[in-house]
C-alpha cells in the first residue's frame, strides 16, 4: 500500500533516471573511441571503467537527492501526514517503507547501469569483468545511500521535502570544500565519505589500472552505518514528533 | 466489556504555557452518536488528536474501545474510521486509487459500501483529487472513513463545506447506518443543528474545558426559557438562571433545572408567567459559553 504510493511518485524520476543512466553507460565507448582512440584498448578500457565509476556515482547521487526529497517528509508539506498516520500501522512501517521503496530503485538504477556498462565496455574491448572491478563500485552505492538518507533526514528535520532537498545540495557542495580547507589551511582531516575512496579522481585518470583496487573497509562499514542511522533517527524524531 | 466507547479522565494539553485542553472527562457510550460542540479553537481537535495518539497529552488519560490511547492506537486506529477537520488528501490520486490505498489497511473494508457511498454522494471516481471541489474532497473523505466497517467513527468538523443536500444525506448515513451496524459515532461540529438532529449525546467545550455533557434530551428538557411581564422582578444571574434579559416590564429568563419552582416564585412577586418553553441546542450553547465568560 504505501510502497505502491511511494513507488507511484518517483516512478517518472526512476524512469528518467534509467534512462539516462543505461544510455549514459551504453555510449560510454563511443565516447571514448572518439575522443581516446589512439590509445590502446586496454588502457581505453581501464579509464572507460573510471569514468562509469565517477559518472554512476554523481548520477546516482543527483538521484539520491531527487529520490530522499520524496517520502514520509512530504507528507507534512502536503498536509496529507494526519491522513497517513491514522491509518493503522507504526510510524517506523512509514519511515521505512518510504525508505526502502527508493533504495530497490536506487539499487535497480545501479545495477542496470553496472551491468550495461561492464557488458558494453568489456565486449567492445574484450576485457575480462573481474569481482574487483565490480567491488569499484561500493563506494559510489554507499556515497549514494548517503546522500539519500541524509536527503530522507533532512526532509523530516524541516517537515518538507523540498526543503531537504535545498539544505541536502547545501551538505553536499559545501562539505567538501570545508574538508579541503580543513585540510589546506590547518592540516586537518575530517572524517570524508572521500574516505571511502581507495584514490581520488585525479590519480584514477591517471593511473585507470588502479581503479581494480579493493576500497578500504573500515570507512566503508563507517558511512554505510552512517546511511543507515539517517532513516533511523528519522523514525526517532517522527515518533517524538505531534500533529 | 467496557460500555463506553471512549473516556477521558483529567485529559490536558498545553501548548507552550497556553492550556488547549483542560482536564476533561468525556464518557461515550459505545453505539452512540455524541455531538462535540465548541467554538473555533475550543479545544474539538486537539481532544481528537489526543484520542487518536496523534498528539501527547499533557496530563490525564483516555481509553478509546477500551484500549489506553497512549500505548494502544494503533489498535485502535484499526478499529476507527476518522475524518480530519483538514480535508487533504494526495494530490494526483484519483478517489479510486485512494481506495485502493486505504483498503490494504482495514480487514473490515467494504467494496460493497464503497460503491453504495461513491454512487450515494456522486464522488467522481476517477478525477485527480486536486481537481475535486472542496465539497466533493469532503465527499472522498467520508466515503474512505464509510467504507472502513469500524466500530468507531470520529468525524472532526466533517460538513466543512458540504451543500445542503450533501449534509442531509451525510446526517441520513450517519443516523441510519452506523448505528445499525452498532458502530459508535463521534463528531464534533459548530453546526448545531446538524448535532441536534442526530446526536443521542452532547457535550460541549469552550476555552478548552468542558461545560457540560448528557444526553441531549436531558439537556434540553434542563434549559427553559421564561418570560414574564411585571415590575420590580429580579434581574440577576444566580446559579439556576444563567441569563436575564429586561426590557421594561417584561424580564425574559433563560433558567436551568426546575423551571416551574422559579416560575411560581415570579407569580408570587406579582408577575405574570407569560411562557415556559424549551431552548433550543443553539440558545443553550450560547448560554453555557456566556455563563462561562
Amino acid at each position: 500500500m504505501y510502497f505502491w504510493k511511494c513507488w507511484r511518485e518517483t516512478r517518472v524520476s526512476f524512469f528518467v533516471f534509467l534512462f539516462i543512466a543505461v544510455a549514459l553507460a551504453a555510449l560510454l565507448w563511443k565516447i571514448m573511441d572518439f575522443a581516446m582512440s589512439e590509445l590502446p584498448s586496454k588502457q581505453l578500457f581501464a579509464l572507460a571503467w573510471v569514468i562509469l565509476l565517477f559518472a554512476s556515482s554523481a548520477l546516482l547521487g543527483l538521484a539520491a537527492i531527487s529520490f530522499g526529497a520524496t517520502g514520509i517528509s512530504e507528507e507534512f508539506a502536503h498536509k496529507t501526514a494526519v491522513f497517513l498516520l491514522t491509518k493503522p500501522r507504526s510510524i517506523r512501517y512509514f519511515v521505512w517503507t518510504a525508505w526502502a521503496a527508493n533504495a530497490v530503485q536506487f539499487l535497480t538504477l545501479t545495477v542496470s547501469m553496472m551491468f550495461v556498462g561492464a557488458s558494453i565496455l568489456s565486449w567492445r574491448y574484450h576485457a575480462p569483468i573481474t569481482g574487483r572491478l565490480l567491488l569499484a563500485f561500493v563506494p559510489g552505492v554507499i556515497l549514494t545511500f548517503l546522500i539519500f538518507g541524509m536527503t530522507y533526514l533532512l526532509g523530516v528535520l524541516h517537515k518538507s521535502g523540498r526543503d531537504g532537498f535545498l539544505s541536502s545540495l547545501g551538505v553536499v557542495i559545501l562539505f567538501p570544500i570545508v574538508c579541503l580547507a580543513l585540510e589546506h589551511f590547518w592540516q586537518i582531516h575530517l572524517p570524508s565519505p572521500a574516505d571511502m575512496y581507495p584514490f581520488g579522481m585525479s590519480e584514477l585518470m591517471s593511473h585507470p589500472e588502479l581503479a581494480s583496487t579493493l576500497p578500504p573497509f573500515w570507512p566503508l562499514v563507517g558511512w554505510l552505518s552512517v546511511a543507515l542511522a539517517c532513516p533511523f533517527i528519522a523514525q526517532l524524531v517522527l515518533e517524538r514528533t505531534e500533529l | 466489556m467496557n460500555e463506553l466507547a471512549i473516556e477521558t479522565k483529567d485529559l490536558a494539553k498545553t501548548y507552550a504555557g497556553i492550556r488547549a485542553v483542560s482536564g476533561i472527562n468525556l464518557t461515550v457510550p459505545r453505539g452512540s452518536i455524541y455531538g462535540f460542540l465548541g467554538r473555533n479553537g475550543a479545544g474539538k481537535t486537539t481532544t481528537i488528536k489526543m484520542l487518536l495518539g496523534l498528539v501527547r497529552p499533557t496530563a490525564g488519560s483516555a481509553c478509546v474501545l477500551g484500549m489506553d490511547a497512549r500505548g494502544e492506537h494503533i489498535a485502535i486506529l484499526q478499529r476507527t474510521a476518522f475524518v480530519s477537520e483538514k480535508k487533504a488528501l494526495y494530490p494526483s490520486m484519483t478517489p479510486s486509487e485512494l481506495v485502493r490505498f486505504s483498503r490494504g489497511f482495514y480487514p473490515t473494508w467494504s467494496d460493497s459500501a464503497v460503491e453504495k457511498y461513491a454512487r450515494l454522494f456522486e464522488i467522481p471516481m476517477k478525477q485527480r483529487f486536486e481537481k475535486l471541489s472542496n465539497g466533493n474532497q469532503t465527499k472522498v473523505w467520508l466515503l474512505l472513513a464509510l467504507c472502513q466497517g469500524a466500530d468507531l467513527l470520529i468525524l472532526d468538523e466533517p460538513t466543512t463545506a458540504l451543500d445542503p443536500i450533501t449534509v442531509d444525506q451525510l446526517m441520513h448515513v450517519l443516523a441510519e447506518d452506523a448505528p445499525e451496524r452498532g458502530s459508535t459515532i463521534f463528531f464534533s461540529s459548530h453546526q448545531l443543528e446538524e448535532v441536534e438532529r442526530i446526536a443521542e449525546y452532547a457535550g460541549f467545550i469552550d476555552h478548552g474545558k468542558l461545560l457540560m455533557e448528557a444526553r441531549l434530551d436531558d439537556i434540553k428538557s434542563e434549559f427553559r426559557v421564561i418570560t414574564a411581564a411585571g415590575s420590580s422582578l429580579p434581574a440577576q444571574a444566580s446559579s439556576q438562571v444563567l441569563s436575564v434579559d429586561v426590557e421594561e416590564n417584561f424580564y425574559r429568563y433563560v433558567v436551568t433545572k426546575d423551571a416551574e419552582g422559579f416560575a411560581a416564585r415570579l407569580s408570587q412577586n406579582g408577575a405574570t408567567v407569560t411562557s415556559i418553553a424549551p431552548l433550543g441546542l443553539r440558545e443553550i450553547f450560547l448560554q453555557l459559553v456566556r455563563k462561562e465568560q
